[in-house]
């Protein structure tokens, strides 16, 4: 078994090493993390360090994306933001995943009443509005880091669970599962040892486009000033700031955006890269 | 047909309870629940503000008796008075609600006329110039933070050549204009709007319709048609495309609530005075009774939009019983 | 003999990744006036391609690498694209396997039929409807006025098919070809469908090549016969001759592989081995790897066409 997943994940990487687009969201997605990661040694600013003297730079060689409206490095200030947009994005995905890949399985392989209960929450929460959700949610807890998180981990599971529910549906009455189960495996063990590895890929999937997508989220709640709040700063902070002053400094906002942008492009073309290569029924 | 569309809204009668559901609970769950609002979390929710809120939920009631009375208020669309002016809460949203239907249809008909040709297009002339430039465009659109777009559209088209306006529905003296200037006025200052908040769907309608497509030109029942004698021309674009439309109708419907919940960043940026903009304010001043309005209201509308868009599928599909 | 149809030397090739597939690699094959022709094969074996290839709808990559396929004395290959589509579904007719998916699902039958009548013989309105029920009356199908007004789903896979039989016949055409038309049907409803072939045969002296991988069907309805492995005809010629005086060793294990023709058998015989894949041919005789008389030769050189009697020929070292 362990032989045979080494393998097929052998193949996927045969498929995705052609994939250039896939193989440069890669590299991006590392290299954003590298950098994220070392922030202190590739800074000369300290990111909330103040300067009233030198506010609204405009690009150059001392300030290589301009200063803010407090004359504050907007290059450091995005290195020191990636890593909480970064780290906002796992952990939201971490929690969505989690709730998904939970409620998902449980529905797939008891099925009956559970499923139908699960399955309907999944309709529920789909025909709301997603920011809306959001929205509300964030009236009652309040904006933070943590909050959003925990907020865009909870309102995004649902597509995954329906996903790992169909797995399971699918792969639960293969003859490897129906012949552990007359070998007298736990429910337990089938679950994570026989049906949950198999389900794995599709899941790995959903993870790298969950964190576009969760990143991309929580850039639109800290741009709004719902999200993370001052005097944490995220992608979506810079920008905030940066709709005062789009007639007066225009870097302000170009440069956070093009952060967001390129990072949310590249863990969509890393997961498009995956999609593709996981995909059996792909036959190009 | 009737007898179809009541099964349809009777099945959406639980999602219904649901939201209620969910919106009951979310003020029970928040720490403390919802009477220690005032000491968790912000000064700016007054004494008068919690005792609303007790009101509200009649939270000095046991919980089956507060859900109930709850759910007879949602079932009246009863959502109380605004924390803020006192006025009702469902006369604020319904004077809005017409600004967000007329941005949410003109971009979901943008979306529609310029998306499905491309989608069809590239799929018909599957790894041309055309469909990569396409596949590129799509994965941008699908990148792209709408909100930094729209920042940049501001920039350049509202404070660089200053010839789009960048916020609000019509201009400062709009009022004395004649009535074709207001119109003319009205459509100057959705051009932005719109455009943003189609961006999004473009990308993901073209590449629906795409697949959708490629998806219908293997089938036997095309090859059927070249068989006949058919020129090329009325193969794709009466045998295929008929059949490749049928999936957009739904995927028309899921769309709905992405473009409502996006419309609120929009609306919001643009200083559009619509349902999103006013839930916005509303969560920024704490006033609950509206947000919890705009929510409920969100969800129904998203409701509604799926059931024509299911009964419309039962409309062209000749497959489906009714 | 008079000829209808003649496919010279035709090769259809696929250029993929693993290298230049020859589906069909030069066969020839005629069909006369009058005559039902069975192209006879295992799946895999390119008598799909080659059907596809006289209608000119090689799927892409697919591309007809050479030959030719003279119609009515015209090269079918040589035609213009508008040309072509006036054979289409005019002089030649197709059938297909699945009469389940070959009708469009959101068109009436009456709309799919009366496209083709107003496509080549210009009728329309009332007189259009009239064809319809004419072409359909002809298949047999005498609730004509509801199958008019009927979606494809709405009717049973017997009915399906001779309603894509009936389309293929509004314009008189002078031949049909019909592949595996009726692998998907019910035993009793493939009678029926077979019986309607050789019924309309004699009422519009229609001529047919019917693909098959059933020689049940080919003694029910063939008049010669034609054998393809891998792309190459192994053998060929009048039914009769086939099914007794049997040459090639595909063609002994064809027949010795259905169930009730011969003397019963303990168990059924089956060809050992499978069709190879068609960018994997094996040198020499393409059959070699699967043929119980295998020699040496039969490894390095590729069999010619052998002369059994006036109109039967093999490809096959035991005869040469």
């Amino acid at each position: 078994m362990q032989n045979k997943n080494f393998s097929i994940g052998g193949v996927i990487w045969g498929k995705l090493k052609k994939n250039k687009l896939a193989l440069i969201g890669a590299g991006v997605v590392i290299l954003l993390s590298i950098l994220a990661l070392a922030a202190p040694f590739l800074t000369v600013y300290s990111p909330g360090e103040q300067d009233i003297g030198n506010r609204l730079l405009a690009p150059s060689a001392q300030h290589l994306c301009g200063t803010d409206e407090l004359g504050r490095d907007i290059f450091s200030r995005m290195l020191y933001g990636a890593r909480v947009s970064l780290s906002v994005g796992f952990i939201a995905v971490f929690i969505s995943t989690f709730i998904g890949v939970a409620l998902g399985a449980l529905a797939g392989y008891f099925g009956g009443l559970l499923d139908n209960i699960i399955m309907r929450i999944v309709d529920i929460m789909l025909s709301i509005p997603n920011l809306y959700l959001i929205l509300m949610m964030i009236t009652f807890f309040g904006p933070s880091i943590f909050n959003v998180m925990l907020i865009i981990g909870l309102t995004s599971w649902m597509d995954l669970a329906r996903m790992v529910r169909a797995e399971f549906l699918s792969l639960k009455h293969r003859e490897y599962v129906l012949s552990a189960r007359v070998a007298g495996a736990s429910n337990s063990r089938i679950i994570f040892h026989h049906i949950l590895r198999n389900a794995l890929s599709p899941v790995f999937v959903s993870v790298i486009f969950g964190v576009g997508g969760a990143i991309l989220l929580e850039s639109g709640l800290s741009f709004l000033g719902l999200g993370v709040q001052p005097p944490d700063s995220s992608w979506g902070i810079i920008l905030s700031s940066g709709k005062d002053y789009i007639d007066k400094a225009w870097w302000l906002t170009f440069f956070p955006g093009l952060a967001i942008f390129i990072t949310v492009l590249s863990y969509n073309l890393l997961g498009e890269g995956l999609r593709d290569a996981v995909d059996p029924r792909l036959v190009e | 047909m009737i007898k179809y569309t009541l099964k349809r809204l009777l099945q959406s009668l639980p999602v219904l309870f649901g939201i209620t559901l969910i919106t009951f609970a979310l003020a029970h769950v928040t720490p403390g629940g919802p009477t220690a609002l005032q000491s968790n979390m912000n000064a700016k929710v007054s004494a008068d503000s919690v005792a609303k809120l007790r009101a509200l939920y009649d939270l000095d009631k046991p919980l089956h008796i507060q859900y109930l009375k709850w759910l007879k208020r949602m079932a009246r669309l009863d959502f109380g008075e605004s924390f803020n002016d006192n006025r009702p809460v469902l006369d604020k949203i319904m004077e809005k609600i017409p600004n967000t239907l007329l941005l949410t249809g003109l971009s979901l008909f943008l979306i529609l006329i310029i998306a499905l040709p491309i989608g069809v297009y590239s799929a018909v002339k599957q790894n041309s110039i055309f469909d990569k430039v396409i596949s590129v465009f799509t994965l941008v659109g699908y990148s792209m933070p709408t909100f930094w777009l729209a920042l940049l559209l501001m920039m350049y088209f509202g404070v660089y050549l200053q010839i789009l306006p960048v916020s609000g529905m019509r201009s400062p003296d709009a009022e004395r204009f004649p009535f074709y200037l207001k119109i003319f006025d009205r459509i100057w200052h959705l051009i932005l709007p719109v455009f943003v908040s189609a961006f999004g769907g473009l990308a993901s309608l073209s590449r629906y319709a795409r697949s959708s497509m490629l998806e219908v030109i293997r089938q036997d029942y095309i090859r059927t048609a070249r068989a006949k004698g058919l020129p090329e021309s009325k193969v794709i674009y009466k045998h295929a495309l008929r059949n490749a439309l049928l999936p957009v109708v739904t995927i028309l419907g899921l769309s709905l609530p992405g473009l409502i919940s996006s419309g609120f960043i929009f609306e919001t940026i643009f200083a559009w005075p619509g349902m999103g903009r006013l839930g916005f304010e509303a969560t920024m001043s704490f006033d609950y009774t509206v947000v919890m309005g705009v929510v409920t209201i969100g969800a129904i509308l998203t409701l509604m939009g799926n059931i024509i868009a299911d009964i419309t599928y039962a409309l062209v599909d000749p497959r489906i019983k009714y | 003999m008079d000829r209808l149809l003649n496919i010279k030397d035709l090769s259809v090739h696929f250029k993929l990744e693993e290298g230049v597939s020859k589906a069909v690699d030069g066969i020839s094959l005629a069909v006369g006036k009058k005559e039902t022709v069975c192209l006879v094969g295992e799946s895999g074996s390119g008598k799909t391609l080659t059907a596809l290839a006289v209608m000119r709808l090689i799927p892409r990559p697919g591309i007809i690498a050479g030959g030719e396929i003279i119609f009515k004395e015209a090269d079918l290959l040589c035609l213009s694209e508008e040309k072509i589509r006036e054979v289409r579904g005019a002089e030649i007719s197709m059938v297909f396997q699945e009469p389940f998916t070959c009708l469009n699902p959101v068109f009436t039958v009456g709309d799919q039929i009366g496209e083709s009548v107003a496509l080549h013989i210009g009728l329309q309105g009332q007189k259009k409807k009239d064809r319809v029920f004419e072409v359909l009356k002809l298949v047999g199908i005498n609730e004509e006025a509801r199958v008019y007004d009927a979606y494809p789903h709405e009717l049973s896979g017997g009915m399906r098919q001779r309603v894509m039989i009936a389309m293929g016949l509004v314009s008189n055409p002078a031949l049909l070809i019909a592949d595996e038309p009726t692998t998907a049907l019910d035993v009793t409803i493939q009678a029926q469908i077979l019986e309607l072939l050789s019924t309309l045969k004699e009422k519009l002296s229609l001529s047919i090549l019917l693909i098959t991988h059933d020689l049940g069907i080919v003694n029910e309805i063939g008049d010669r016969v034609y054998v393809m492995y891998s792309g190459k005809i192994m053998e060929r010629g009048p039914k009769n001759d086939i099914f007794t005086k049997t040459r090639h060793p595909y063609t002994e294990g064809l027949l010795k592989s259905v169930p009730d023709l011969g003397p019963i058998k303990d168990r059924l015989y089956t060809i050992p081995g499978s069709i190879p894949e068609p960018f994997k041919v094996p040198k020499g005789c393409r059959f070699n790897p699967r043929c119980p008389y295998v020699k040496d030769i039969c490894r390095l050189q590729e069999p010619v066409e052998t002369k059994v009697s006036a109109e039967h020929f093999v490809r096959c070292f035991k005869y040469e």
